[in-house]
C-alpha cells in the first residue's frame, strides 16, 4: 500500500466542532471508523472518519435495470468517468500523537480548504492506536483493524489498564463474545502476561481453555499456564463465609419477626466477627440453629416463629451441595499467577450463584486489600494474594442487574470503585446490557462492544459508554460475528476491530440442531438404537439329551 | 445527397440551412431526404466535414401577409415577360453541430472552425452514421447528448428520442438495452420532471 495515499481534499470545518468535511470519489477507503490524516505545521492531524455522504450521483433511471452497468450508460454519453460518484466524508479530529505523553493532542484548529487529506498508513496507525506492541509484556493482541485488509493493522490492548480499570463485554447473543473473551484469556495466559484469572462460566464454555496446558504458544522456560477447572460439584463456600446479608438473601420472605431471630443469632455464632476479617473463625450450621433453639428457648411465645426460620435454615442451607460447614474454594488456589480458573456454575441455582460470586469476590477484594496494605505478610495464609487479578463475570447481568435486589451487587460497586487501587480487575460480559446496573456498566473503562440490536441495550450503552463515539455507536446494528468496538482506557482510541482467530477450541458453539435431528436417523445410529432399546430375548428352557442339562 | 446550403448561423453551434427547391438539383429534394433528428454532413473545407443533426425548420414566404390589391401583371404575363422567375419561397432547417472529422477521422465534439456560408448540406449514410456512433475503442457513444440539451432548446427531449428511436434501426442489438434504459429517462424526466440539464 502506498504509504501516502491522498484520498481526499478538504472542503471545509464541519457542522461540529472538532470535525471537517473533505470530499473524495474514494468510496472503497473511506469507510466509517477509518483513520485519516492532514498535514498542518509539520504536524500529522489525524481522524476517525464519522459520517459519509453522496453527493454526485448518477440518475436513478441509470440504475432501474440490474442487467445494465449504469456507468456504461454515462460512458455513452461521453461521461467516461473511472469514479463518478462523490462523497463528502466528515472526519472527527483526534489531533497529532503525542509520543510523550502517548495521547493525541487537538490542534483546535480546521484544516484550510484544499488541504489533502491521506490515509494513515499501516505502520504509524498500528502505533498509534496501541500503546503497547505484539508480544510485548503487558499487551494482548485481540484482532486487527477492521477498516483495513486482515492482520494489516494488529489491535492491541493494554493489560495493565484493563485490569485496573475494568471491562465490559457487551454483545447480543451469538455475536461472539464468549469467543472474545476466549481469545482475551488466552493473551492474559501468554508467556508475557502471566495473569492470575478466574473466570464465572455459569454455562460451562470455557472448559476448553484446558487445551492451553499442552500448547508451545503458552510455554516459555518454566513457564507453563495451569487451568484450574472448578466443577460445580466442587464449588463449595463455608457458612462463614456468608454474611447475614447473604444468608437473608438465601431465604427470600422472612417475615420481621424472623429476621429480627436471624440477625440476633447471626451475631451470637459469629460472635461479631467479620466473615472477611478472620477467615479462621468457622461455625457450623449446627451452630446457628442452636442459637435459634436458645433464643425460642428464651422468648417462648415466639418459638413458632424461631422452628419455621429453623425448617428455612435447614432446608435452604443444610441440605445444599454448595454450602457447608468447612470446605471453601482458598484464594490462593483460585488465584495465581499463570492460572485461570474456570468456576463452572451450571446447574447452580442462580440465587446460589450470586452468593458463590458475592462470597468469592469479597473475599479476595479483602485479602487483596489486606496483602497490598501490609496486614497479611503470613505467606502460608490463603488471604495472602501478593499480586493483581482480574475476575471474568459471564452472564453479569444476574450479578449486577438493573433495578433488582442482588446480593453481589454492592461488592461489584466497591470492587469497581476501589479495586483499581489494590490490583483487583473485573471484566463484565454480558448480552443484555440494559439489564445491568448503570453505575456498574460505567465503572468499567474498557469497553468492547459487538453487535447489539435491543433498542434499550443500546440506549443504555450510548448513555453508559463515554468513551465510545456517538458515530462509531451508531455502526453497532451494522456489526457481524466477531466484529467488535474496542474503546475507552485499553486503547488509544476507539477502533472498530475483526477479532483474531481463536487458538484454543471455542466452547460455547452455537448447537447445530437440524444436524443433530438428522443423525437420529441416521441408519448406523438408529441400529444402535433400536439394538440398545430392544429387550432380551428369554433364554430357552434347558432340555435334557442323555440325562444331561442342556 | 446534396440537400441545401449553409445560409445562416445563430451561434458556433446553431446553423440554418436553406434546402434546395425543385429544379435546383438534378433529382428532387422530397420531404424524406431532409427530417428531425436528419444527421447531416457540411462540407466547408477540403478536409473537414462538420457533422450536424437537423432539429427545427420554417418555412421562408416573403409574400406571407401580403393580402392587399396587386399591381404587376397577371403572372401568366410574368411567365412570358420575365426570363428569371425567383421563387423567393424556401424550406429553412436549423442544424446542430456534433461533431466534425478530418481525415478520415470523427469526433464527436464542438468543432473548433467556423463553417463558411453557402457550405454544402448532404444527407448522412447510416453507414456513415453508425461509424460516427464509435469512438477511437469502438464503443458505442453519444457524447453530443448535453449538446443537444444545451443548445436545441425545447426540442431537446423529442430530438434525442428520435435519434434514439433512429439509431436502434441501425446499430447492433447489444446497445438496444442500453438505448431502451435512455429512452426511458429521458420520457421519464420529460413527463414527471421538468427536464434538468
Amino acid at each position: 500500500m502506498n504509504n501516502y495515499q491522498i484520498i481526499g481534499t478538504v472542503q471545509g470545518p464541519g457542522k461540529k466542532t472538532g470535525e471537517y468535511i473533505f470530499i473524495t470519489s474514494n468510496n472503497d477507503q473511506t469507510k466509517t471508523g477509518e483513520f485519516v490524516y492532514y498535514c498542518f505545521q509539520d504536524k500529522k492531524i489525524i481522524g476517525t472518519i464519522t459520517e459519509k455522504a453522496i453527493i454526485r450521483t448518477l440518475p436513478e433511471s441509470y440504475l432501474s435495470d440490474p442487467g445494465i452497468n449504469p456507468h456504461d450508460i454515462a460512458s455513452i454519453l461521453g461521461c467516461d468517468l473511472a469514479e463518478s460518484e462523490l462523497y463528502e466524508v466528515c472526519v472527527s479530529i483526534n489531533g497529532y500523537f503525542d509520543t510523550n505523553m502517548n495521547c493525541f493532542i487537538n490542534p483546535r484548529i480546521s484544516p484550510a480548504p484544499g488541504n489533502k487529506v491521506y490515509l494513515v498508513p499501516d505502520d504509524d496507525l498500528a502505533s498509534i492506536i496501541n500503546s503497547k506492541k505484539a508480544g510485548q509484556t503487558g499487551s494482548a493482541h485481540v484482532g486487527s483493524l477492521l477498516t483495513r485488509p486482515e492482520n494489516n493493522v494488529p489491535v492491541i490492548i493494554n493489560v495493565k489498564n484493563l485490569v485496573s480499570t475494568h471491562l465490559a463485554i457487551l454483545a447480543s447473543t451469538g455475536s461472539g463474545k464468549s469467543y472474545t473473551a476466549g481469545v482475551l484469556l488466552e493473551e492474559l495466559l501468554k508467556p508475557y502476561n502471566r495473569a492470575a484469572v478466574m473466570v464465572v462460566d455459569p454455562h460451562n464454555e470455557y472448559d476448553t481453555l484446558k487445551d492451553i496446558e499442552s500448547m508451545t504458544e503458552f510455554t516459555e522456560g518454566i513457564y507453563k499456564p495451569f487451568i484450574n477447572i472448578c466443577p460445580p460439584s466442587k464449588v463449595k463456600v463455608r457458612y462463614s463465609s456468608l454474611t447475614e446479608h447473604d444468608i437473608r438473601y438465601l431465604l427470600p420472605n422472612l417475615s420481621d419477626k424472623m429476621n429480627h431471630y436471624l440477625s440476633l443469632a447471626f451475631k451470637r455464632v459469629s460472635k461479631g466477627n467479620d466473615p472477611d476479617e478472620d477467615s479462621s473463625y468457622q461455625w457450623s450450621i449446627e451452630d446457628l440453629l442452636q442459637e435459634l433453639t436458645g433464643l425460642g428457648e428464651d422468648k417462648p411465645e415466639d418459638t413458632g416463629t424461631i422452628e419455621a426460620l429453623r425448617w428455612r435454615i435447614g432446608y435452604r442451607l443444610e441440605n445444599s451441595r454448595i454450602f457447608n460447614d468447612s470446605k471453601h474454594l482458598p484464594l490462593n488456589n483460585i488465584f495465581k499467577p499463570g492460572q485461570c480458573t474456570v468456576l463452572q456454575l451450571s446447574e447452580i441455582d442462580q440465587t446460589e450463584q450470586q452468593v458463590i460470586v458475592s462470597t468469592i469476590l469479597r473475599r479476595i477484594n479483602k485479602a487483596r486489600m489486606d496483602t497490598h496494605k501490609g496486614y497479611i505478610t503470613n505467606q502460608n495464609s490463603e488471604s495472602y494474594i501478593p499480586y493483581p487479578v482480574f475476575v471474568l463475570l459471564e452472564e453479569a447481568h444476574r450479578f449486577a442487574p438493573a433495578n433488582a435486589p442482588s446480593v453481589s451487587l454492592n461488592v461489584l460497586k466497591t470492587i469497581l470503585s476501589e479495586g483499581r487501587k489494590f490490583g483487583l480487575g473485573v471484566g463484565l460480559i454480558t448480552q443484555r446490557p440494559g439489564k445491568l446496573d448503570s453505575d456498574i456498566l460505567s465503572q468499567c473503562m474498557t469497553q468492547m462492544i459487538m453487535k447489539i440490536i435491543n433498542p434499550v441495550d443500546q440506549s443504555t450503552i450510548a448513555s453508559s459508554v463515554e468513551s465510545a463515539g456517538r458515530q462509531l455507536l451508531d455502526e453497532l446494528t451494522s456489526l457481524t460475528r466477531g466484529q467488535v468496538i474496542i474503546a475507552g482506557a485499553a486503547v488509544n482510541t476507539p477502533v472498530l476491530a475483526a477479532i483474531r482467530k481463536r487458538i484454543t477450541l471455542h466452547g460455547g458453539e452455537t448447537i447445530d440442531a437440524p444436524e443433530y435431528w438428522m443423525e437420529y436417523f441416521d441408519e448406523t445410529t438408529a441400529k444402535k438404537r433400536k439394538m440398545d432399546t430392544t429387550a432380551l430375548k428369554k433364554a430357552d428352557t434347558t432340555e435334557k439329551i442323555k440325562g444331561f442339562s442342556i | 445527397m446534396n440537400i441545401g446550403k449553409i445560409i445562416k448561423s445563430s451561434s458556433h453551434l446553431n446553423y440554418k440551412c436553406r434546402i434546395y427547391g425543385k429544379n435546383e438539383t438534378r433529382v428532387d429534394i422530397t420531404e424524406k431526404d431532409f427530417h428531425f433528428g436528419q444527421f447531416v454532413i457540411i462540407k466547408a473545407f477540403h478536409d473537414k466535414e462538420f457533422i450536424g443533426i437537423i432539429y427545427n425548420s420554417e418555412l421562408y414566404n416573403p409574400d406571407y401577409g401580403n393580402f392587399g390589391p396587386r399591381l404587376t401583371n397577371p403572372s401568366d404575363l410574368n411567365y412570358v415577360s420575365i426570363p428569371d422567375f425567383i421563387d423567393e419561397t424556401a424550406i429553412i432547417v436549423d442544424i446542430i453541430l456534433v461533431g466534425w472529422s478530418e481525415n478520415n477521422l470523427t469526433r464527436q465534439e464542438t468543432p473548433p472552425w467556423v463553417i463558411p456560408l453557402n457550405a454544402e448540406v448532404a444527407v448522412m449514410s447510416e453507414k456513415e452514421i453508425c461509424k460516427f456512433h464509435q469512438d477511437e475503442s469502438n464503443r458505442f457513444c453519444m457524447k453530443y447528448y448535453n449538446c443537444i440539451l444545451s443548445h436545441t432548446g425545447n426540442f431537446a427531449p423529442q430530438l434525442l428520442l428520435k435519434i434514439i428511436d433512429d439509431l436502434e434501426k441501425i446499430t447492433e442489438c447489444n446497445q438496444h438495452d442500453k438505448l431502451k434504459l435512455l429512452k426511458q429517462h429521458i420520457l421519464w424526466q420529460q413527463t414527471n420532471v421538468k427536464l434538468k440539464v
